[in-house]
């Protein structure tokens, strides 16, 4: 297995987060595919390390470690609903008292192991926006009369990945916040020209359709909320 | 003549949508008898995956018991009482299992089930897809037949190996990206398959999935009306 098939050249990675036109030819899907999940990788590696020292100095598995954090900002809890069913005291006491429980694994490999899932759940994602995204935006392509193929495309728009290492820093303090929003600006940015270049679309359709998918996800999401806070509504109301 | 020795070369290529996959599934002697073995393997790999992850979260986690049990203690001294306190702690204890089932925390005996359940599961619904799409591809034009189809179809099941990444705990890999990717790679088979134009493959393939996933949601509310009037109990 040679590593030039499964990432491509630096130049090609140079040029495309560049936006210079030679930077989205001549790449294959494979090397875009291992390109995306590398990327992925390398961005996790910092939030492992944090979320790894959170969960070991916890002594527990990541999800309760986190609840255990989080068990004090909850007595703050604006929500007037939950007061109904549990005091917010009682609340934050019941979210120490689960991360503080006893597991058969050793704290440090439960911390770990979770830790570990975590990191790998990073460039599973972005496989998730990679091929999900890129096959609405294709559909929307198609709409609006590119003739393109799946492999060109996705080979293409992978570069977008490039840009989104920064939100890797997301847990330094501020700075962090500000690399993520840039990473992802940025990487929408190289997607819109990735696709502007692949498909041969005028920018302005381009730009269509790579946001099109965007508005979409965004109203189905909303109505996802909406749906259930509605639910949260009529049972706290039944009772 | 089974050839399990391809199905890495095969899985890779699909994931990539190259089309020599499939055209050497249309081209054998027993395309569907290879679809269907590449399912079960795909089906057992994916549950022994599952069944080593659930051991493990299982390991990582507090056991159920002592985890519900402190919920419910604090519930009892939450501000809620009388009917009220009683019902959440009986929609708990009725929901809890089904919790557990769902997260695959602490269910081992569960998991073993799946072991039978999941290459089993993984068949049925290639066989319906392959049926569906295969009679769709025909109503479009295409020139397949159904063994073809069946065996073309069976690549889209490539992307589920993702699941073995589930052998570490607290992974999750969005059922979304299966299902999309198999859909891709399943128009690919469809083109290739019934020598389809992509427009007509894309929509044949789209229109299958949907179709099951129509299918899929009838027989989970008639599995939910059945847990209902069997009262719950698992």
């Amino acid at each position: 297995m040679n590593i030039r098939h499964w990432l491509p050249s630096p130049q090609k990675l140079s040029d495309a987060v560049q936006l210079r036109a030679s930077g989205f030819t001549e790449t294959s899907m494979r090397q875009s595919l291992g390109m995306v999940f590398i990327l992925g990788l390398l961005a996790g590696f910092l939030p492992f390390l944090v979320n790894w020292e959170l969960a070991a100095s916890a002594g527990t598995a990541l999800p309760l470690a986190r609840l255990g954090a989080q068990a004090s900002l909850l007595q703050q809890t604006p929500l007037n609903y939950i007061v109904t069913l549990f005091n917010p005291v009682h609340l934050g006491e019941l979210f120490q008292l689960i991360a503080g429980l006893p597991q058969p694994l050793p704290g440090w490999l439960a911390a770990f192991i979770s830790a570990l899932g975590e990191w790998v759940n990073w460039p599973l994602r972005w496989l998730t926006l990679w091929i999900v995204y890129g096959a609405l935006v294709m559909v929307c392509n198609s709409v609006l009369g590119a003739k393109c193929r799946l492999q060109p495309f996705f080979a293409a728009t992978g570069f977008a990945s490039a840009p989104l290492l920064l939100i890797g820093l997301s847990p330094i303090p501020c700075f962090g916040r500000i690399c993520s929003v840039v990473g992802v600006i940025w990487a929408l940015v190289v997607y819109t020209r990735a696709n502007e270049e692949v498909t041969r679309l005028p920018r302005l359709r381009s730009l269509a359709a790579v946001l099109l998918p965007l508005l979409f996800v965004l109203i189905v999401t909303l109505s996802a909320i909406a749906l259930f806070a509605l639910f949260v509504f009529l049972f706290a109301a039944s009772i | 003549m089974l050839q399990p020795q391809n199905y890495p070369r095969f899985i890779g290529k699909a994931l990539l949508l190259e089309p020599d996959p499939f055209v050497e599934m249309v081209d054998d002697d027993n395309p569907w008898i290879e679809g269907l073995f590449l399912c079960a393997c795909i089906g057992v790999l994916v549950a022994v995956a599952q069944l080593i992850g659930n051991l493990l979260l299982t390991a990582a986690l507090p056991p159920s018991e002592a985890l519900l049990n402190t919920v419910l203690q604090t519930l009892r001294q939450g501000t809620a009482g009388g009917e009220t306190l009683i019902e959440i702690e009986n929609a708990l204890r009725s929901g809890w299992p089904l919790l557990l089932a769902y997260s695959g925390y602490n269910t081992v005996g569960f998991s073993l089930l799946t072991l039978a359940t999941t290459p089993l599961g993984l068949i049925g619904q290639w066989l319906f897809f392959g049926l569906a799409s295969h009679l769709l591809a025909r109503a479009a034009g295409g020139q397949g037949t159904l063994p073809q189809t069946l065996g073309a179809v069976a690549l889209s099941n490539a992307p589920r190996l993702l699941y073995l990444f589930t052998m570490i705990p607290f992974v999750s890999v969005a059922s979304v990206l299966i299902h999309v990717w198999g859909i891709l790679i399943a128009f690919r088979g469809l083109e290739v398959a019934h020598e389809l134009p992509p427009g007509p493959a894309a929509l044949v393939a789209v229109g299958t999935y949907l179709l099951l996933l129509l299918v899929s949601a009838v027989a989970a509310m008639a599995f939910g009306a059945l847990l209902l009037i069997a009262g719950g109990g698992l």
